[in-house]
């Protein structure tokens, strides 16, 4: 079971680490293509810049659940995640407490509205709204948010649990935010 | 007690938004209800305030008019190219001609209300870089900074091309020719510091110069009979305060000439050539035919 | 019940939680600990509106043509044209270290890249030609944080997202306070080669000027695209930045390191620095509406008039606060955590937004370098193998030179603000 889970975690993780590459391409291009367009065709497309900002929204969701996968999200004490035994699982129910403390508002508050109507939520709030520039809903935009603190807390659990039946996979890499 | 966040900053002289916002919160406290002022952006900006009063965690919200315009287009009725010739023409079409009851038909079920329509300044004119504008024909091979798809098709409609430009790139913009210019309110380039480049304005009175103020329809609707009124009440003083406001306002454009920005008032003629030319903006697809005869009946009324 | 909120953040801090979760799991706690508990419904809007913000669009393309630059081979490229250029001169290695990274910070910018590159590259053989270890390694480290100062910088563009300042303002900013850093490192360079006696390049082993400048030109083109476009406005930042990940492409065939594999790498890291920054954002920003509730921003500028500290008394207190957070917090979280409480107290004192954005990030970069924590000394000491102490020891000088210039820098805010107001982009 535990390891059926991490299973699913990986493949989350592939698919959104693709999704992620894809915003970003989508993002080039379409930045890319406002210049192209207003200095070789003349004529200033009205949907790239919202297209741009949209795709970077993807991008940086789906990207922050494989950062958080990978352990690579700045840390002060990252040494805490190598201990093992009872002490190192204590530390893990610890960190996974944590991020459902954040994840679970931004998860329940995507559905339900502040009076537990369900429908009225974040998402069936932007369903209802259009997009600027783009003819779509707000919805294939703001989908992202509780789409990737569903993955967040889905790749946490697994983590955990991993720990604590002693499967831990080798986990983290130095944060990638050490390169700003 | 009720919050009131801001979209100006506190300056009753310069904002008409606050002078509404503000005279809306004297009123409520005058009578028994306390209100809270929030400075511009400390709650958030447009997005988050609008979802702040739809689920009534926020009572008032001073805000733009495309903010309802995602859930219905109606309200963009009021940024129809010489459509209104005054303000009082804008208030009889909200009232009297029922158009604000529309509006919130739709943006109510959304839980938004919308307490008033408020004036921030006299109506637009064309502000540009390059040249005097003294008629339609002058406008040819200006690139003017756009807001969305509708006022790209006016300026094409005068002979102009229009370009999408976030404002936080605006200066950088006007100064090299990204654009050369927009249409605002004449106020607009003073406070934001845009005279050492805009150099021409021409008075065209375009469109009013509108925001809006929204509340939490949930939070309206479980005020008691009395504080309702007292709501409402609230809303007409402070929306007269800020109409005797714009009033105030005529020195704007002594301020610019002294900013070195040279104007043009338009004769009656080149005025009537910039209404003709602004007729296939009624037909950008922004509102329907319907829609604008709405308009049109609310405002004979 | 408020004040278990600290203990709880220090307790999830201890777990090894990173930090972005550590600052959302106390803000949740902290809104229900203040009865703002209704308030969490807004959550998700504030966080999707936080981070639906075009000013950071630049961000990612820009981290995406560093990437794909550092990839692409042009390592050897820039140190070959630097030695051309300088390395006749007495400590000739130490100056080319310290104008590698000039160059490298029209490309990229980031301190921790350009350190670890160049410990890999110029130390060895800095240490093969007479220099010690020590110093090879201090002089990289101490150079390496001209890179997020000279644009393009991320630093810079956060910076412009939270304070609502133009980027294209800041990033013209950054250039000369960036080229005074340099000058003072290649003069205190000179100092130590004359008292150490450290060797110029020999002219045999000169890289000939003519094809080592032909060879750069793919990488130099890169800056003055984007300065270029930004500043003469054929581009804003955000068009400037795709184009340089266009640009840092054809550079990548140039140099021919750039595999396939290596592009595809690029993106996943682009993708997920970026979110690593998101994630940070969204954290911040529901302790932000909280605090804007509490009025905790109005409570701050209170306490700072209270205090009776002037302008200048609280310029001097951030700037300690601000090389703290360097030493000890990565920079996002430092800037998206202190930038909004703590910069708009100094606007109300007259501060110029510009040239505190360039104010902050220096002091944050030489936070990255100072003992006992600086993230760039990790990195260099643990490339090169130079004890984490003895380095801390040796940079002390270059730290002492580079809080020099930052205090000219704060003295004449002219330093920074010329370039952005000779273009009508900053307030006289
Ligand atoms: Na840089
Ligand atoms: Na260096």
């Amino acid at each position: 079971m535990v390891l059926g889970l991490d299973r699913l975690s990986a493949l989350l993780n592939t698919i959104a680490l693709w999704g992620a590459v894809l915003a970003v391409v989508t993002m080039v291009g379409a930045a890319g293509w406002q210049v192209i367009a207003r200095y070789i065709l003349d004529a200033p497309p009205i949907w790239t810049e919202e297209l741009a900002r949209r795709a970077m929204v993807w991008a940086g969701m789906l990207g922050a659940t494989c950062a958080f996968r990978r352990s690579a999200d700045p840390t002060l004490f990252p040494g805490m995640r190598d201990l093992q035994g009872r002490l190192g699982g204590v530390l893990a129910i610890t960190r996974t407490a944590g991020v459902l403390i954040f994840a679970a508002p931004v998860i329940w508050f995507s559905i339900f509205d502040s009076r537990m109507n369900p429908l009225r939520g974040f998402l069936g709030r932007s369903l209802n709204r259009s997009a600027e520039m783009l003819d779509v809903s707000m919805i294939w935009f703001t989908a992202a948010v509780p789409l990737a603190f569903s993955i967040i807390v889905l790749h946490v659990v697994a983590m955990t649990l991993l720990q604590l039946t002693g499967q831990a996979r080798p986990t983290h890499f130095p944060p990638t935010t050490k390169e700003i | 007690q009720v919050k009131i966040a801001l979209d100006s900053p506190p300056d009753l002289e310069g904002s008409g938004s606050y002078v509404w916002a503000h005279t809306f919160a004297e009123h409520l406290e005058a009578n028994g209800i306390e209100a809270e002022e929030f400075q511009r952006g400390a709650l958030g900006g447009d997005d988050e305030l609008f979802d702040q009063v739809s689920q009534g965690l926020l009572e008032v919200s001073m805000s733009p008019l495309n903010i309802v315009g995602s859930i219905d287009k109606t309200i963009y009725g009021l940024r129809l190219p010489y459509f209104f010739t005054d303000m009082e023409e804008v208030d009889r079409a909200l009232d009297g001609g029922g158009m604000l009851e529309k509006i919130n038909a739709a943006t109510t079920p959304e839980g938004v209300r919308v307490l008033a329509v408020d004036t921030v300044g006299q109506a637009s004119g064309i502000f540009n870089t390059k040249k005097p504008i003294k008629s339609v024909a002058d406008m040819a091979g200006l690139r003017m900074r756009a807001l969305d798809e509708s006022q790209i098709e006016l300026y094409k409609a005068w002979g102009a091309d229009g370009t999408i430009v976030s404002w936080a790139e605006v200066p950088n913009a006007l100064q090299t020719g990204v654009a050369d210019g927009y249409l605002n309110p004449n106020f607009v380039p003073l406070l934001f510091g845009h005279t050492d480049f805009l150099k021409h304005y021409t008075d065209a009175a375009v469109s009013p110069s509108l925001r809006i103020a929204i509340a939490s329809e949930d939070w309206y609707q479980g005020l008691s009979d009395a504080d309702r009124q007292t709501v409402d009440d609230a809303v007409a003083a402070a929306t007269a305060a800020n109409r005797a406001w714009l009033g105030t306002q005529d020195g704007v454009l002594d301020q610019l000439r002294d900013a070195g920005v040279e104007i043009q008032t338009l004769d009656e003629a080149a005025r009537q050539e910039f209404r003709d030319a602004s007729a296939p903006a009624y037909e950008s697809g922004l509102l329907t035919q319907e829609q604008i005869a709405e308009w049109e009946t609310a405002k004979g009324n | 019940m408020i004040s278990l909120v600290p203990l709880l953040a220090a307790v999830l801090l201890a777990s090894g939680l990173a930090l972005a979760y550590v600052i959302g799991g106390a803000a949740v706690v902290a809104f229900v600990a203040t009865d703002n508990t209704r308030y969490l419904a807004i959550l998700p809007q504030q966080i999707f509106s936080k981070i639906d913000v075009f000013a950071l669009m630049a961000m990612p393309l820009f981290i995406l043509a560093g990437e794909l630059m550092n990839r692409g081979g042009i390592t050897s490229a820039l140190i070959n044209l630097s030695m051309a250029l300088v390395g006749r001169l007495k400590g000739g290695l130490g100056h080319v270290n310290v104008l590698t990274s000039v160059f490298f910070a029209g490309i990229s910018g980031s301190a921790v890249a350009d350190s670890a590159a160049l410990s890999n590259t110029l130390v060895p053989e800095m240490t093969r030609r007479g220099y010690s270890l020590t110093y090879a390694s201090a002089i990289t480290a101490a150079s390496s944080i001209i890179g997020p100062i000279v644009p393009p910088s991320i630093i810079l563009i956060f910076y412009g997202a939270l304070m609502q300042t133009s980027v294209t303002a800041l990033f013209l900013a950054g250039i000369v306070p960036g080229l005074l850093l340099a000058a003072a490192l290649i003069a205190l360079n000179a100092v130590y080669a004359w008292r150490e006696g450290h060797p110029s390049v020999a002219k045999a082993d000169m890289p000939p000027l003519l094809p080592t400048l032909v060879r750069s030109l793919p990488a130099l083109s890169l800056p003055v695209i984007i300065l270029g476009g930004i500043v003469f406005g054929w581009m804003t930042p955000t068009e400037a930045a795709s184009v340089a990940v266009v640009v840092a492409l054809g550079a990548g065939r140039f140099y021919e390191g750039l595999t396939p594999a290596a592009i595809l790498a690029s993106l996943q890291r682009t993708a997920m620095l970026s979110g690593s920054i998101f994630i940070i954002i969204c954290a911040v920003s529901a302790l932000g509406h909280l605090g804007a509730l509490e009025r905790i921003p109005e409570a701050i500028s209170e306490l700072v008039s209270s205090l009776g500290l002037g302008p200048v008394g609280y310029m001097l207190l951030l700037n300690v606060i601000f090389i703290l957070a360097g030493m000890v917090l990565d920079i996002p979280v430092a800037l998206a955590l202190l930038v909004p409480l703590l910069a708009p107290v100094a606007l109300e004192q007259g501060a110029d937004p510009v040239h505190l954005g360039i104010v902050l990030s220096f002091n944050l970069c030489i936070g990255l370098i100072s003992p006992p924590m600086g993230g760039c000394l990790l990195v260099v000491s643990t490339v090169t193998g130079v004890n984490y102490w003895t380095l801390a020891k040796a940079i002390v000088p270059f730290v002492l030179v580079e809080i020099a210039v930052l205090a000219l820098l704060i003295a004449y805010p002219q330093i920074s603000l010329a370039l952005p107001q000779a273009f009508g982009l900053a307030g006289g």
